[in-house]
């Protein structure tokens, strides 16, 4: 193997990015193996849709060799490459321009999709609660609460990956996290 | 953070099993491709580049233009002598054209053909 094991070294993202620069498809599975299950599960938050998600991470690994020359290393490899995620999926959403209506279309069967069909048991109630309760925020806000606090990113990465000041991105998840409970709640009330 | 959304119990995906090696497939025929690439003739450059070249010549021209028809015009004004009327005429011509207007008669006044004729043949 061209490169050390530790992959979140700062010194060893380096030997791996001058070595994706350089067009190493190594590096770039080194890459893959550390990322590609995050990468996916971001895009499958955004875009509900397990194919299309591994559609966005395929198109996201194949742009790697072109963008990484013009990736400086300011952030992680990881953080550089949910914004790549991110930045493709709103591509995908916006083309489609179906964004409204894929969420309402995705919500019966997204449950089904991650967990298996019919199979739904004591904890799967709160499991399918809580996929309605997301699927009530746009898909941009969706996929910042799932990386603060699935993948806990920091408010930093996640002013970097979404280009916008840290506060914003704080009271958007203060927000978005209000709006999943109180449909929770309301939900569990009602139910 | 006190307040965060669990997500533990939702399940986490993990890339099909032929994800990579798909993601080589299209790396490597992007590559193979891209050689090819550099044979082929780019006629689009060429259809930016054409209306590029002829706007930088219509600039230019709009430009230098102006020069040019000041420095004709000014050839003209120098070369153009201003004659009288009075000092090529001949005195019947003169004479025509001085009363035209001032006779009390009704008749329309013409010139005698022969000598207007011979003063523009003349001129």
């Amino acid at each position: 193997m061209l490169f050390g094991m530790h992959q979140k070294g700062t010194m060893d993202e380096k030997v791996i990015l001058q070595h994706l620069k350089d067009g190493s498809r190594e590096a770039l599975s080194l890459l893959w193996q550390g990322h590609s299950s995050n990468v996916l599960n971001l895009a499958f938050r955004m875009l509900k849709d397990r194919d299309q998600a591994e559609d966005i991470l395929m198109d996201v690994f194949v742009q790697v060799p072109k963008a990484v020359q013009g990736f400086r290393g300011d952030s992680a490899l990881g953080t550089w490459l949910y914004r790549l995620t991110v930045n493709a999926c709103l591509m995908k959403l916006r083309t489609k321009k179906r964004h409204r209506e894929l969420e309402d279309e995705k919500l019966d069967t997204i449950v089904e999709e991650v967990i298996g069909k019919g199979d739904l048991q004591n904890g799967d109630v709160d499991t399918e609660l809580l996929e309605k309760g997301l699927a009530q925020l746009p898909a941009e806000t969706r996929s910042m609460l799932w990386l603060k606090d699935a993948e806990d990113l920091d408010v930093k990465d996640l002013a970097s990956i979404y280009k916008m000041p840290e506060g914003t991105v704080k009271a958007r998840l203060s927000r978005a996290r209000h709006l999943v409970r109180d449909y929770l709640k309301e939900r569990k009330n009602h139910g | 953070m006190a307040d965060k959304i669990d997500f533990s119990k939702l399940e986490r995906l993990t890339p099909r099993e032929d994800s990579w090696a798909k993601v080589c497939a299209r790396l490597d025929a992007e590559s193979s491709a891209a050689p090819a690439k550099g044979k082929i003739i780019h006629i689009k450059s060429w259809y930016s580049a054409i209306p590029i070249a002829a706007s930088i010549a219509l600039v230019a021209l709009t430009a230098i233009l102006p020069a040019f028809t000041d420095s004709i015009s000014n050839e003209e004004i120098q070369s153009t002598e201003y004659v009288s009327i009075s000092d090529s005429a001949p005195s019947e011509v003169l004479s025509w054209y001085s009363n035209l207007g001032n006779s009390a008669s009704d008749e329309f006044e013409t010139l005698e053909e022969t000598v207007g004729f011979s003063y523009l043949i003349k001129e």
